[in-house]
């Protein structure tokens, strides 16, 4: 094999093709568009995929699953949404699939949360925690907690806060990937974020 | 504590300004830019008379910054190497 994958896929020649382009190439089965295509997007997917499922190996199974469905579909693409939205969505798909069939998950609702208001007025005094040194928000540990927080979210919370403030998807791209209206995309990112404020508050300051 | 309660909540109505419950609801689109011009005056007004709503607010924007900064994960390039081979190989590439 004349190319191998290094860590820097922004520097591949190839990654300056253009979507339509590729899509022709992924069309023809040509090797080139199947090298872009992992160049491209494989490390996307597989972040996605491990922030849902949180295992290595599982993870590389859905890349791989993803991949060959593309591979395979790509005859069928319409193109009514672009080809990422299109991945991700067998990505979001095939990682809830892989979830609901993991057993003993305890979910956490805003039951607390909503308690914390009086007249509408705020009984309980919030601390600061987002004045804590930046050393800790860079730790791993801050970071694997929260990794943690999110995995106890439940399903459609964790996939919209997944893609909204995770992966950076517009809005508009959330809504198509998860085929959601634009107010209830905004409330699903809203109590993930309000329960992973909660959780956080109660691991460092509380 | 519902007298207090109760009193702030006439003080907010009284500036025109949303109440803390409000606030929590309006974090979001406030955040995200997305309330009219007028709200997000009377969210700001709140703000800075409410001492628990501005520490709620800046912790909830740290919240969305952690999720936008996580660590990187990355593929092991052998892993690519191998989905490389599977696909040519089902493709027929």
């Amino acid at each position: 094999m004349s190319h191998s994958f290094n860590k820097d896929f922004s520097s591949s020649p190839a990654s300056h093709l253009n979507e339509g382009e590729l899509i022709r190439g992924l069309t023809q089965k040509e090797e080139w568009a199947y090298r872009q295509l992992i160049d491209q997007w494989s490390d996307k997917l597989y972040r996605l995929a491990y922030r849902f499922l949180g295992k290595k190996e599982e993870a590389e199974e859905i890349v791989q699953e993803v991949l060959q469905k593309v591979v395979e579909k790509i005859d069928t693409f319409q193109g009514d949404s672009s080809l990422y939205t299109w991945m991700y969505r067998i990505a979001v798909n095939q990682s809830l699939m892989r979830l609901r069939t993991q057993k003993g998950k305890e979910f956490v609702s805003l039951e607390e949360h909503a308690s914390e208001f009086e007249n509408g007025i705020r009984v309980r005094e919030i601390p600061d925690w987002s004045k804590l040194p930046e050393e800790l928000f860079a730790k791993k540990e801050l970071h694997d907690f929260l990794q943690q927080c999110v995995d106890e979210l439940p399903e459609d919370l964790k996939t919209a806060y997944l893609l909204k403030d995770v992966e950076g998807f517009s809005e508009e791209e959330v809504c198509t990937t998860l085929e959601l209206s634009k107010p209830a995309m905004r409330n699903r990112v809203h109590r993930a974020r309000l329960i992973l404020r909660e959780k956080l508050e109660r691991k460092y300051v509380r | 504590m519902s007298v207090k309660t109760r009193m702030m909540k006439w003080m907010f109505r009284m500036m025109g300004l949303p109440t803390c419950e409000e606030v929590d609801q309006f974090a979001y689109d406030f955040l995200e830019g997305q309330l009219d011009p007028k709200t997000t005056h009377q969210v700001k007004r709140h703000l800075k008379t409410c001492k628990n709503c501005h520490r709620f607010m800046e912790s909830y924007r740290k919240t969305r910054s952690l999720g936008q900064s996580p660590p990187s994960i990355a593929l092991d390039p052998e892993f690519k190497e191998k989905i490389l081979e599977f696909l040519s190989r089902k493709g027929g590439a």
